[in-house]
């Protein structure tokens, strides 16, 4: 995001589209965003017959599912995004210290879900965990598959978000690890003292802030929405049931699926104002070269 | 600036003994240090000058705790400090990147290492206005890293190293990213610092005018190793090697004959028969003379002196034959571009060894 501040800033004094193609650009993205979205906010608001009701958001909220949806999603959302920056922050910042020539590697590996259709990715591991339960009740790896699929605590979805986000974690991290002077930083702390995790905590996360916090939103995006893997796994997630409801009550998950919007929509704004908040210094310094 | 500053840090009064032992460094195939051996006293400021990747930053690292060392002991004050963790050395270090924590003010980046330490806000709060003072910066508490120059970064880096106390400081070049006035200045004011502080300085640095101005010893590498280490004013006026001689100023190579306790330059001799002068350029002296063998071919003002180009004839040349000597400014009139002259040496050569 901070790199996103200065680009523009850069770039302002250079015209490379006519001001009137530009604005035209955005109103007709903002016209393919929004139409759908008001025609879905008509729809669920406005019943021919009757007129004006929320009735249908009434209706999906008393739904017996919806809070174990609801429940089930957020938990999923929270461990899939600690573990994603607990996992890849440290990762990432021993690839740039220590491994560096393992980088390209890291990278492709970090693609691969990009290209891979989720469908496979979940039909690849249901097979693994049948056949790991197939060992028999009791046996080792049919344990592991239980655990792992433990309905309460959905350990294989959570890691399977993980996995589904790494090409973007894995970029984002990268770009913003890459735009500081990681190595004399880490090696000035070191020298005041500061232990691994102390630097990490006080010198890298604060350095990165925009990057991790784009990664948060971007895995909790994706856990809201995702709905490939939940339903093949066999997790009734918010997506999941929304379209079991969708069968029996139409309105009513159209108009869940709004809320759902305008949460991520939320989201996406807090997330980009906190990151815009995350450089005080940097920005302080532009204005200050300015005057 | 003042006494109370420098009393303000007691442990460093007096700074540890560093010592290296045969310390070699290999990355892969490429030997980078060759059994290193450096003594460095309690609080003396020692530099380490060499051609660029003779292993200098690699020597400083290795003692910070950055790199390990392939073979060989390191001890600070005797203690072993190969098997401690960079963080639990208390070795402080500057870059030459200067290497601010850009998210902080001056005042929390000076404070990093207290509070990593959990010293008390009073006990902090006090050692920032004393540091600050000491690094000429006061009032400054409150701006961030990009909004400094980069001789005050610096300095706020120097005052963030030494809020710790640490009993020895090792530098990287830290004066080679700045402007010729603002190194001259800080140069100063380091070496004022080191001698107030009492701390053990190791200096890293390719300026040969750097290390022979600041440094109570000056350490010659080359090749991963010391060539030879050596007060300032002993390592220009007695060269141990003929690197050195080149290396350290200016130095003119002059064939003679071998054998005569006071050369004659221009004496007949033969080639196997020789003697290599290493001559600095203000030990030598121009006279005008129409049968001399050299001539006038440029002239370098500097200042209070200038730098006479002369191109000499004879088997007196060894490799160049254009000699260099510094004459008093004053006195160039009389040696005009074109004047034909006569060499002579009016001081002992820095070196003499067989040809
Ligand atoms: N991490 C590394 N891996 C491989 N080779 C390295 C590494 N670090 C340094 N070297 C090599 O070791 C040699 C010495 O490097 P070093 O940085 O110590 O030189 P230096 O004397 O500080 O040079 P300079 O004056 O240019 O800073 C160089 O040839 C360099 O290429
Ligand atoms: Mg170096």
């Amino acid at each position: 995001m901070v790199q996103m501040r200065q680009s523009t800033r850069a770039t302002r004094g250079i015209r490379v589209v006519a001001p009137g193609l530009s604005w035209a650009l955005i109103i007709l993205v903002a016209l393919y965003i929004a139409v759908p979205m008001l025609c879905a906010l008509a729809f669920s608001i406005y019943v021919p017959t009757t007129g004006f009701t929320f009735v249908p958001y009434l209706e999906s909220v008393r739904d017996p599912g919806f809070f174990g949806a609801l429940s089930l999603t957020l938990l999923i959302t929270v461990l899939t995004v600690v573990g994603l920056l607990a996992i890849m922050v440290p990762t990432m910042v021993y690839l740039h210290l220590k491994a560096p020539r393992w980088r390209p590697v890291i990278e492709i590996v970090c693609t691969i879900p990009l290209v891979v259709p989720s469908i496979a990715l979940a039909a690849g591991l249901v097979t693994v965990l049948r056949s790991m339960a197939s060992f028999g009740r009791g046996s080792v790896p049919a344990q592991i598959s239980q655990l792992l699929q433990n309905p309460d605590l959905p350990i294989v979805l959570v890691g399977s978000y993980i996995v589904l986000t790494l090409p973007f974690v894995f970029r984002s991290l990268d770009a913003g690890l890459r735009t500081i002077d990681l190595r004399t930083l880490v090696e000035s702390a070191h020298s005041l003292g500061a232990s691994g995790a102390t630097v990490l905590r006080r010198v890298i996360l604060p350095n990165v802030k925009g990057p991790v916090i784009f990664c948060a939103f971007f895995c909790i995006a994706l856990c809201l929405g995702e709905f490939t893997m939940a339903v093949t796994l066999g997790y009734r997630t918010l997506p999941v049931w929304l379209t079991q409801i969708a069968g029996s009550n139409f309105r009513a998950s159209i108009s869940m699926s709004l809320l759902i919007n305008a949460l991520t929509w939320a989201l996406l704004i807090a997330m980009t104002v906190l990151a815009g908040r995350a450089a005080p210094a940097r920005v302080l310094a532009l204005k200050g070269h300015k005057s | 600036m003042t006494l109370a500053a420098a009393t303000a840090h007691p442990r460093s009064a007096t700074g540890a003994r560093i010592e290296y032992t045969s310390v070699s460094k290999k990355f892969g195939d490429t030997t980078v240090l060759t059994g290193l051996n450096l003594t460095v006293e309690p609080g003396e400021f020692v530099a380490l000058l060499g051609p660029s990747g003779c292993g200098k930053t690699t020597a400083l690292r290795i003692l910070a705790g950055f790199e390990t060392a392939s073979s060989g002991t390191l001890t600070v004050d005797g203690r072993d400090v190969l098997p401690v963790p960079a963080h639990r050395r208390g070795i402080g270090m500057v870059f030459q990147s200067y290497s601010l924590f850009p998210n902080l003010s001056v005042a929390d980046n000076v404070s990093f290492g207290l509070v990593v330490r959990r010293e008390g806000k009073a006990k902090r709060v006090a050692k920032l206005t004393s540091l600050l003072d000491l690094v000429g910066l006061p009032g400054f508490a409150d701006r961030f890293p990009a909004q400094l120059s980069g001789g005050q970064q610096q300095r706020v880096a120097l005052a963030r190293a030494l809020a710790v106390e640490p009993r020895v400081l090792l530098l990287d070049e830290p004066l080679s990213a700045l402007d010729a006035r603002v190194r001259a200045s800080l140069r100063e004011e380091i070496r004022n610092l080191q001698l107030r502080l009492g701390i053990t300085m190791l200096f890293v640095t390719h300026d040969q005018d750097e290390a022979l101005a600041m440094a109570d010893r000056v350490a010659v590498m080359r090749g991963g190793g010391i060539e030879q280490i050596d007060r300032p004013g002993v390592l220009y006026d007695q060269p141990s090697t003929d690197f050195v001689a080149r290396f350290v100023g200016t130095t003119n190579q002059l064939a003679v004959a071998r054998g005569a306790a006071v050369p004659e330059l221009w004496a007949p001799h033969q080639d196997g028969d020789r003697d290599l002068l290493y001559v600095r350029p203000e030990l030598l002296l121009l006279e005008a003379s129409e049968r001399g063998s050299a001539h006038i071919v440029s002239h370098l003002y500097r200042g209070a002196t200038t730098r006479i180009t002369a191109k000499i004839e004879g088997d007196i040349s060894h490799g160049s034959s254009e000699i260099k000597v510094d004459v008093p400014s004053a006195s160039v009139t009389e040696l005009p571009i074109g004047l034909r002259v006569q060499v002579r040496l009016t001081g002992r050569p820095a070196l003499r060894m067989e040809a």
